[in-house]
């Protein structure tokens, strides 16, 4: 192992033994009888590599094989097959506070959890105080954790784990501990420990996290490892998965349901979206967020001698959140005959994720709907920065200095 | 195994001071759980069965109550192991799954604090001894006898915490088998005052020798020979050395099952 691995995985698979009871395990170590399990298959072959000082996230959907495979790199659990190499003293934040007991105090919980955690006595001495000092938790020191509210358990839990000083630290889940100020603080520190050459390796179903803090991230998906790359790529490609996983789940919405469109007067075809650069890997739009153009284009027919329809447009998140809507009412458009309308959205608004859209015709009043196109011209929305949210508002900053 | 170390010392520590915790008595427990279960015993055998040691000049409740209490200690202590190992794994998966943590270190604290509590009981044993009795030399062959005692129980505890892991009906029989080794040990009554037919039987549990031995040592001042003290070490060793092999055999399963 070259010197600045800090840790190698070759071929790692894992497969867990299901038993019936837990005696039938007890069984099978006999030589002689035959397997009383069924075997599920939790990692298959992972292979990669985390060089000293680097940041890596694993993202993954619930059940995929994260934590599994953070167990095995913390030797909790030992794969079935393949190497695993550590370099370094590694501290393991797979369940915040899994040593404490709640009968003990906050006090007794810190050493044995130190402890437990690789620092040797001298050490905690001198630690003790910063760590109360980071949790935050005061004077309740000496009360049982069983009176502790879960915040204060988990910010003692953290302060200790964080206070090890490894050279590599594995965290499950467990970043955004606390209120606000305390999951800043605790962000913070795992910057800290970043910055002194950490390496850190976390998994979290926060994508946001994931690209701020690591240089790459591993997809697992089913055990398998589905990708290895730069944070951003992973976590664009990982949420479009999402998405379509979404639509799956949708799957009858998805059909462009058409609602109420008996005799009705009028008939829209034809939709779909232009003004995207790229299509993402479900061959969705994939537009640029404030660089494309969002346009929706779309067929009317009216039948002769009608009233002017209302055309209603939603945009919807694909969590279902309604982003906004247009309607042709409140811009005063008129529609005839035959025509092809586009709607334009110039330099699109919208921040990073998924969308769809669903289209009304609406009487001349925009009160009775004739027809309503469900989940039409799902597309994604990409952007280069990190600020969080669904749009992007116009704003402005004023500075003033105060004498 | 320096972390280990203060990992045993931690779990031993807490494992005490959880025990008498929010007690009123707190740390008093110690002494008074084993004098007031002597109370009892010396109540029902020699105030109720009227029954006697067979040495004149013990004739006395106390005298009774002083060779009862020797064999009590080691039963309590083994009674203990048996009761605490089976589902001290069981009840901790966490330590097993989310932690990286030498697992024997479970185990061996809670023996640490038995045996603790065994040599906070024996130093009661010994100073009423020297008050009524006076001191015997043979009392520093004690370590001889207690050390051997103290393997035999780690290998016990270690085996009984792996099996604990796959066995849960362990659980539910212990209780039983510790009523029937207190009953089967020479605890109330010496050895020499079961039939001969079938003291052969009652001499394959170890625990009957040592009891015998024991007693004679500290309360009639006769030395333990040479051959017993060996074999008591062989046997110790024998034993710690089987529940070493069987939890380091059994360790490997335990995440899968728990």
């Amino acid at each position: 192992m070259s010197s600045n691995t800090a840790i190698r995985l070759t071929g790692v698979s894992k497969a867990f033994r299901l038993y019936a009871k837990p005696s039938d395990r007890l069984i099978e170590a006999l030589p002689w009888v035959k397997p009383r399990h069924t075997r599920f298959n939790a990692l298959s072959d992972i292979t990669f590599e985390v060089k000293q000082g680097e940041v890596v996230g694993i993202v993954g959907r619930n059940g995929a094989g994260k934590s599994t495979l953070l167990q095995i790199i913390c030797a909790t659990l030992a794969p079935t097959q393949g190497q695993v190499e550590v370099n370094g003293r590694i501290a393991a934040l797979l369940e915040l506070g899994a040593g404490f007991n709640p009968e003990f105090t906050g006090r007794e919980n810190v050493w044995m959890n130190a402890t437990i955690l690789g620092m040797r006595a001298s050490e905690i001495a001198r630690y003790f105080d910063q760590i109360v000092a980071f949790s935050e938790i005061g004077d309740a020191i000496d009360q049982p954790v069983k009176t502790y509210s879960s915040g204060m358990f988990v910010r003692l839990a953290f302060s200790v784990a964080v206070h090890v000083s490894p050279q590599i630290l594995v965290i499950d889940e467990a970043l955004s501990v606390g209120d606000g100020a305390f999951a800043k603080k605790s962000f913070d520190r795992i910057m800290q420990l970043k910055a002194q050459g950490c390496t850190i390796l976390f998994c979290s179903h926060s994508l946001y996290q994931i690209e701020a803090i690591c240089n790459r991230a591993i997809w697992i998906e089913k055990g398998e490892c589905k990708l290895i790359a730069d944070a951003k790529t992973v976590s664009t490609r990982y949420q479009s998965f999402l998405a379509s996983l979404d639509t799956d789940k949708n799957a009858p919405l998805q059909q462009k349901a058409v609602i109420n469109a008996a005799a009705a007067p009028y008939r829209i075809h034809d939709v779909q979206l232009a003004g995207h650069s790229k299509t993402n890997l479900e061959g969705q739009p994939l537009f640029a967020s404030e660089a494309d153009d969002w346009q929706l284009i779309l067929h009317l027919e009216c039948a002769p001698g009608v009233l002017s329809p209302t055309l209603g447009v939603i945009l919807y998140a694909a969590s279902g959140i309604e982003v906004t809507s247009f309607s042709s009412r409140e811009s005063q458009v008129q529609f005839h005959a035959n025509q092809r309308i586009t709607l334009t959205l110039a330099k699109l608004p919208l921040l990073k994720g998924s969308y769809y859209v669903e289209l009304f015709i609406l009487c001349d009043q925009g009160i009775h709907v004739y027809e309503h196109l469900r989940y039409l011209t799902p597309f994604e929305v990409s952007q280069t920065h990190l600020e969080l949210g669904l749009v992007r508002l116009p704003r402005s900053w004023a500075l003033e200095n105060l004498a | 195994m320096r972390q280990a170390l203060g990992l045993l010392w931690q779990f031993a520590l807490r494992d005490l001071a959880g025990r008498y915790r929010g007690t009123l008595i707190g740390f008093g427990w110690v002494f008074v759980t084993p004098l007031l279960l002597l109370l009892v015993f010396t109540f029902v055998f020699n105030g109720v069965f009227n029954m006697k040691w067979p040495h004149s000049d013990w004739d006395s409740p106390l005298g009774f109550a002083l060779f009862t209490f020797c064999g009590l200690l080691l039963h309590q202590a083994l009674a203990d192991t048996m009761a605490r190992s089976p589902g001290l794994i069981l009840s901790q998966p966490n330590l097993v799954t989310k932690v990286i943590l030498p697992l024997w270190v479970l185990p061996a604290s809670i023996l640490g604090a038995i045996i603790f509590q065994l040599l906070v009981g024996l130093g009661v044993f010994l100073i009423v001894l020297a008050i009524v009795n006076g001191v015997h030399t043979s009392w520093i062959t004690l370590p001889l006898l207690l050390v051997p005692f103290s393997l035999g129980l780690l290998g016990v505890a270690l085996s009984l915490a792996a099996l604990g892991v796959y066995l849960r009906d362990i659980n539910q029989i212990i209780g039983l088998v510790i009523v029937l080794l207190m009953f089967l040990s020479p605890i109330f009554y010496p050895l020499s005052a079961v039939p001969e037919d079938m003291r052969f039987w009652l001499n394959l549990n170890p625990m009957a020798a040592l009891m015998e031995t024991l007693r004679t040592t500290l309360i009639l001042g006769e030395w333990p020979g040479a051959r017993f003290i060996l074999l008591a070490w062989l046997l110790g060793g024998l034993f710690a050395l089987t529940g070493i092999g069987v939890f380091r055999h059994l360790k490997r399963g335990f995440a899968d099952v728990l």
